[in-house]
């Protein structure tokens, strides 16, 4: 399974939360934090079936969204303490986004 | 669709605008697996969203290029908001302490309907919306979003969307069964909705439940009302009819150079068996009823700031001490608020 990832501190951010990890499916669930109403990263690439498991660690309640063309998604509410999982059906750039906070972005390439 | 048809549409249409804005989500403290990506559930929440904003859009003429999807004609204001002391026996929300310094506010006053060239004084301008961001230190938000009708025509997402259809349909008998199986929905529409003389002169009501959570981890639902001090005024119906287009805007601007307009928010506390997932069921007045503070606007905001052209408010912008409810109103319409933002800032 092919996996790389974006961004400075990434490696750190997987050695703290590698405990966290866990199969989804048949790829990879990779752990994304949610904290101080970012997402910890902020860019990811991935392969095709790799779920991403997006966890609020945040003291506000979230709302993840994908708006493609090609996949839509909406978690509803997102309650602190809450995982969302998004496993993408293809490969291609997306957007996780957050309906309350519109600041918040999670660049997304699946290979 | 006609001219009477298009005030038709948006007169019925008031009641959406206002429950969008005000709708909580419920609280589960145990962290869960919230949703797999392609779920069904995931799936159709998304293209509910899409497809309330499209149901705007057919009703109001939509999209207008740069505009909301709905209360798109406002204005928006500049203030303080100064917390009364029995706000932390309710919550311990940071705004809502009153031995704190007071927390800047943004405010936007709305008409009701998606239409930009709405004219106070017209069908479709009422029930008018009240937004507030409450900007509090290291850049944190919070928002109450509030329409000046008590109560919402319906109760879920996908009845909101049967609502927008029907407003929009051309066929009578489909119009007619909905309203005649939606009594809340018929109730908005034959409500009164005059014409305020001043934005600054009618109260307000958050129309979603939400928790409120005090420092003893002692909760209650509640729901916000914002009374004007000035008091409730509105015009005759004559009156309201004969008024300029703008003038709304051009009152406030009038109000403020004579002092602030000041705002009571309130917090109606629910008793143990009332309804707090649906919006259509406004509690009864004799329910008690909390002072959290006051806000005092002092000025008219520049519409072309970056600050106020990206300016987006959300039912669920909220922080610790301010639970959502279960109302499932909530999820739909922030997502709904959020597709007409992204649109408006691309200019589509």
């Amino acid at each position: 399974m092919r996996r790389t990832l974006i961004g400075c501190g990434i490696v750190a951010f997987f050695a703290t939360l590698g405990s966290l990890g866990f199969a989804l499916g048949s790829g990879v669930a990779i752990n994304i934090s949610q904290k101080g109403r970012a997402f910890l990263p902020g860019a990811i690439e991935i392969a095709k079936g790799d779920t991403l498991a997006i966890h609020n660690d945040d003291e506000y309640i979230h709302q993840v969204f994908v708006d493609n063309p090609s996949f839509k998604f909406d978690s509803g509410e997102q309650d602190i303490g809450q995982t969302v999982d998004i496993t993408f059906p293809a490969s291609g750039t997306f957007q996780v986004l957050c309906a309350i906070h519109p600041k918040m972005r999670l660049d997304v390439v699946v290979k | 669709m006609s001219s009477s048809n298009r005030a038709y549409a948006a007169a019925l249409l008031r009641p959406l605008l206002i429950a969008l804005a005000l709708a909580p989500a419920p609280i589960d403290s145990t962290p869960v697996r919230a949703a797999d990506a392609g779920t069904s559930a995931a799936v159709q929440a998304a293209s509910l969203a899409s497809d309330l904003v499209a149901a705007l859009d057919r009703v109001f003429q939509g999209p207008h290029p740069g505009e909301r999807a709905i209360h798109t004609k406002g204005i928006v204001l500049r203030g303080t908001f100064t917390a009364d002391p029995d706000a932390m026996s309710l919550s311990s929300a940071e705004h809502l302490r009153a031995d704190g310094p007071p927390a800047p506010v943004l405010v936007r006053f709305s008409d009701f309907s998606g239409v930009p060239s709405q004219s106070d004084g017209k069908p479709g301008a009422n029930p008018a919306g009240m937004a507030i961001k409450f900007q509090l230190p290291g850049g944190v938000d919070t928002d109450i979003v509030a329409h000046s009708y008590n109560g919402f025509p319906v109760a879920t997402p996908e009845d909101f969307l049967g609502y927008l259809n029907a407003v929009a349909t051309s066929d009578a008998q489909v119009r007619d069964a909905f309203f005649a199986s939606h009594p809340a929905a018929k109730q908005f529409i034959d409500a009164p909705k005059p014409t305020p003389v001043s934005y600054g002169t009618e109260t307000f009501y958050g129309v979603d439940a939400l928790r409120f959570v005090n420092a003893a981890a002692v909760s209650r639902f509640g729901r916000y009302r914002i009374e004007p001090i000035a008091g409730n005024q509105f015009l005759s119906a004559t009156a309201g009819a004969d008024i300029k287009p703008d003038y709304l805007r051009d009152e406030m601007r009038r109000r403020l150079a004579a002092g602030p307009v000041r705002f009571r928010l309130l917090a109606q506390l629910a008793a143990p068996d009332d309804e707090v997932t649906d919006a259509t069921k406004p509690w009864p007045d004799n329910r008690p009823v909390v002072t959290l503070g006051t806000l005092s606007l002092t000025e008219i905001a520049d519409d072309a700031s970056p600050e106020v052209k990206t300016l987006f408010f959300s039912p669920m912008n909220l922080v610790p001490g301010i639970d959502p409810s279960a109302d499932p109103l909530l999820a739909a319409r922030t997502r709904t608020y959020t597709i007409s933002y992204r649109r408006r800032l691309a200019g589509e």
